[in-house]
């Protein structure tokens, strides 16, 4: 056993191939670990932090989002463990017929990937931990999440290694002479079959508003056999369209694209299944973030991050110049918007019911002052009382009941200071891209809350408007700080959105844009790693094929089908089954919003249009000259 | 020593082997010959334990190969035969010298023993001088002598080359050809060789014919 280690780790420098390839697992178990210790540690300091939610629940949070990262660093660690697969495999076939035992060609193989992936593990974490120690931030990984990482990484990449070796001496002897391609099992279908009938099961059976136990736990069985299946289908996937192209075409193009995918499957399935499974995650991920966004507290906080924060302070007759004085000296705050307050009634019950007197407030401003403060809304008619929510439109109640006219005072009593005055309600109703319920304003106008707005030229109103208060809302920038500042001021919020959840938020969102730059570097880099592998194994056969004559420019476009179509076919089936899986989550929830139909189509587009430009990429250098090294070797 | 007793191999549908009986002596030099596709190196990869017959028995010393598992070929190879095939395949990450090493250490030979039995072995097939280089470094010639090093270092009963002179010029055919008699005659070991050429079938003692999975007897006869 000692000497099939020794073996091993003579093998991983033995040669300046077998260095290039060890250094590759080094560099990519470095980088690997640093990327989840990292994303580990931002997610836990910015979303585990902020109190918002229990304990499990941040775990469960966190432990996706390590998972989503972990998903691409195994794909990478895997392509780069089976760097030059074919000619290693060979190799190690052929010690297993001088007389090595499997056992013995497995360990020759795990001490290989294993010391070097170990090295590369340790070095990844002690630089991320030396990194957040020098810079002094508190994205410093827990030692739980390093011993994970390091023990779970290199075992990775060994596991990667050895598991192609449990052959047995037939299947060695194939190998030795380079006739081993078997064809995949059309068992790895199973998964995503059986995976995407439990989720059509559990949408059939969701029909109504009560989620029992079961359509949950059917939905999430569903979902994880989707999420596997899409890793191992893969090859059946290549292999299948390897077989249509191969029958459906005819010409040579078309017959050596498809003999080579049918030849050489491996290769191209570690790159389409890191694609694909990229791809399913982020529309996944995408559709379950729709579903908290659709949530107030997140509304709330994320438009406090997006479009500034905003906050309503009531100032007394004759105090709004000093108030809106003092609060533009406040840092940070951007502008200020002011709307006299009328407070009072209006009566309903149809003709001979029973009369029903509804308090209502009214903001005094015109459709231009409206505009200005909330350029989405719409529905504003100049020069009549309008309605902000939809309870006094007669049409909304049907016709029966509704109020002619609102009787309107200045102050806040329940009754008239001096002289109500009566304003007739039109049929105009001011809506937005928020819609509120019934008695809820649209959310455009945040953080104003009333039921009618009165345009200032209203007969009888501008006397009101002297003695009335006004509302002034403060316009500030991001941040979650204004409303201290006008306590501070002594000017209390009237109303107060919640933001308890804006640190949370602003986590996620950090979280997520990591997540993203991360999965894409590495599927890049993944795919760059198994494409230059992919060109150096296919030296050889390209002499070979450039020796008997093939034209250059049908090798060409060749390679351009054989890595365009599978590519361009799984990406799309990757969004297609990601989408599938986040609807049919969203349908969990009644309220859980739709599925993000127009950015997976957009997705979709941006990604067939990628795989097409990114085959044209690896085509280059096919059908160069062929070289005295290359025909001697061949 | 090594016995077919009526073996039979098929690859799927198609037969390559049937019902094989063949004897080999201790220290015989036989050469098994045939066309393409008759089934010579189905049976030398039988004899050798890497592959098991659908029918029959493979007997080394009286041990059914075939009851054996796996594990107890492999080691059974390991310890008491080499293998030489037609490029060589020795491990292009090592040299000569530790391509030649490598059965003795697998076997648990301390690291300057196997070192030396294996550079006397390389010096006795004259390529002691290029004991250090890579795979890579040296002739086709050299690095086949170096594989026939290995297939001989740790003193097997028995070395079964498959084609060891096929992709060797004449020349380097018959030196090779020549080291590799002499030495297996030296150290008693039986040797098994496939070829096609019948120079090579000259420098050995017995000739085995294959023709369809089937032994040629008549082409045996006329040799003999």
């Amino acid at each position: 056993m000692i000497a099939a280690v020794a073996l091993g780790v003579r093998l991983a420098w033995g040669s300046p191939g077998r260095r290039v390839r060890s250094l590759s697992v080094l560099a990519a178990s470095a980088v690997g670990t640093s990327v989840l210790l990292a994303v580990w540690a931002i997610a836990t300091s910015r979303v585990g932090s902020t109190g918002a939610f229990s304990d499990q629940e941040v775990g469960r949070l966190i432990a996706g989002v390590v998972a989503a990262v972990a998903l691409p660093v195994v794909v990478l660690a895997a392509t780069v463990g089976r760097l030059s697969a074919q000619l290693r495999d060979r190799q190690l076939a052929n010690l297993r017929l001088l007389g090595l035992s499997a056992a013995q060609t497995r360990t020759v193989a795990a001490a290989e990937a294993g010391l070097v992936a170990v090295v590369g593990t340790a070095l990844g974490a002690a630089l991320t931990v030396a990194l957040a120690w020098v810079r002094g931030t508190d994205l410093v990984p827990s030692p739980a999440a390093c011993a994970a990482v390091i023990l779970g990484l290199p075992a990775v990449t060994v596991a990667v290694a050895v598991l192609p070796q449990r052959l047995d001496l037939r299947r060695a002897l194939d190998r030795a002479r380079k006739s081993d391609v078997r064809r995949p099992s059309p068992w790895r279908a199973a998964p995503l079959g059986v995976g995407l009938v439990l989720c059509l099961l559990a949408r059939r059976a969701n029909n109504d508003f009560m989620i029992t136990g079961s359509e949950v736990a059917t939905v999430f069985a569903g979902l994880a056999l989707v999420s596997l299946g899409i890793i191992l289908v893969v090859p059946v996937f290549v292999r299948l369209l390897a077989d249509l192209l191969a029958r459906g075409f005819s010409g040579p193009t078309a017959m050596v694209a498809a003999r080579r995918l049918q030849a050489q499957p491996a290769a191209t399935t570690r790159v389409i299944a890191a694609l694909m499974v990229g791809l399913f995650l982020l529309v996944g991920a995408r559709s379950v973030v729709v579903a908290f966004e659709e949530t107030p507290q997140y509304a709330a906080a994320a438009d406090h991050i997006e479009n500034g924060q905003r906050a309503a302070v009531t100032v007394p007759a004759g105090g709004l110049d000093a108030a809106r004085r003092d609060v533009l000296a406040l840092p940070g705050v951007r502008d200020t918007f002011a709307f006299p307050v009328l407070t009072g009634e209006v009566t309903l019950g149809a003709p001979g019911d029973p009369v029903e007197r509804v308090p209502v407030a009214a903001l005094v401003a015109g459709c231009d002052e409206l505009r200005r403060f909330a350029p989405a809304v719409d529905g504003c008619v100049d020069g009549v009382v309008s309605s902000l929510t939809p309870r006094w439109v007669p049409r909304e109640l049907g016709g029966t009941g509704a109020p002619d006219t609102a009787a309107l005072w200045s102050g806040t009593a329940d009754a008239p200071a001096a002289g109500a005055v009566e304003v007739p309600i039109s049929e105009a109703r001011i809506t937005g891209t928020g819609e509120g319920s019934l008695d809820e304003p649209t959310w455009d106008i945040r953080p104003l809350w009333a039921d009618l707005l009165v345009p200032p030229g209203t007969p009888g109103v501008e006397s009101l408007t002297t003695r009335a208060d006004t509302t002034l809302v403060v316009v500030a920038g991001p941040g979650r700080d204004l409303y201290q500042q006008l306590d501070a001021l002594g000017l209390t919020a009237t109303t107060r959105e919640d933001i308890e959840y804006y640190d949370f938020v602003a986590g996620m969102r950090t979280v997520i844009w990591t997540l993203a730059a991360v999965v894409l570097s590495i599927g890049l880099l993944t795919f760059a790693v198994a494409a230059g592998d992919r060109a150096v194994a296919r030296r050889r056969e390209l002499t070979s094929l450039l020796l008997v004559g093939t034209p250059p420019t049908l090798l060409r476009r060749a390679q351009w089908l054989e890595a365009a179509l599978p590519t361009a076919l799984g990406c799309v089936a990757a969004i297609v089954s990601g989408l599938f899986a986040g609807s049919t989550y969203l349908q969990l929830g009644s309220d859980m919003g739709d599925p993000p139909w127009q950015q997976s189509a957009l997705l979709l587009g941006i990604a067939v249009l990628a795989s097409a430009a990114v085959a044209g990429v690896t085509v280059i250098g096919v059908g160069s000259r062929l070289k005295a090294e290359h025909i001697r070797a061949e | 020593m090594l016995e077919a007793l009526g073996i039979g191999l098929s690859y799927g549908a198609t037969p390559a082997l049937r019902r094989i009986d063949l004897t080999l002596a201790a220290g015989s030099r036989t050469a098994l010959m045939g066309p393409s596709g008759s089934g010579k190196s189905s049976l030398l990869h039988c004899l050798a334990g890497i592959l098991v017959p659908d029918r029959g028995r493979v007997m080394f010393d009286g041990q059914d190969l075939t009851g054996l598992s796996d594990r107890e070929r492999s080691a059974l190879r390991l310890r008491h035969m080499g293998v030489v095939f037609q490029f060589g395949d020795l491990v292009p990450e090592l040299t000569l010298i530790e391509n030649v090493m490598l059965p003795l250490q697998l076997l648990g030979v301390k690291r300057a023993a196997a070192r030396a039995s294996a550079r006397d072995l390389l010096g006795e097939l004259g390529v002691a001088d290029v004991a250090d280089s890579r795979t890579g470094a040296v002739s086709g010639g050299q690095a086949q002598r170096a594989a026939v090093a290995r297939a001989l270092v740790h003193e097997p009963r028995v070395v079964l080359a498959d084609e060891p002179t096929g992709s060797l010029d004449t020349v380097n055919a018959e030196a090779v050809l020549d080291a590799m008699v002499a030495l297996s005659t030296r150290m008693g070991v039986a040797l098994v060789v496939v070829t096609h050429d019948n120079l090579v079938a000259s420098h050995l003692d017995d000739l085995v014919v294959l023709r369809d999975g089937m032994l040629d007897l008549s082409a045996r006869e006329a040799v003999g």
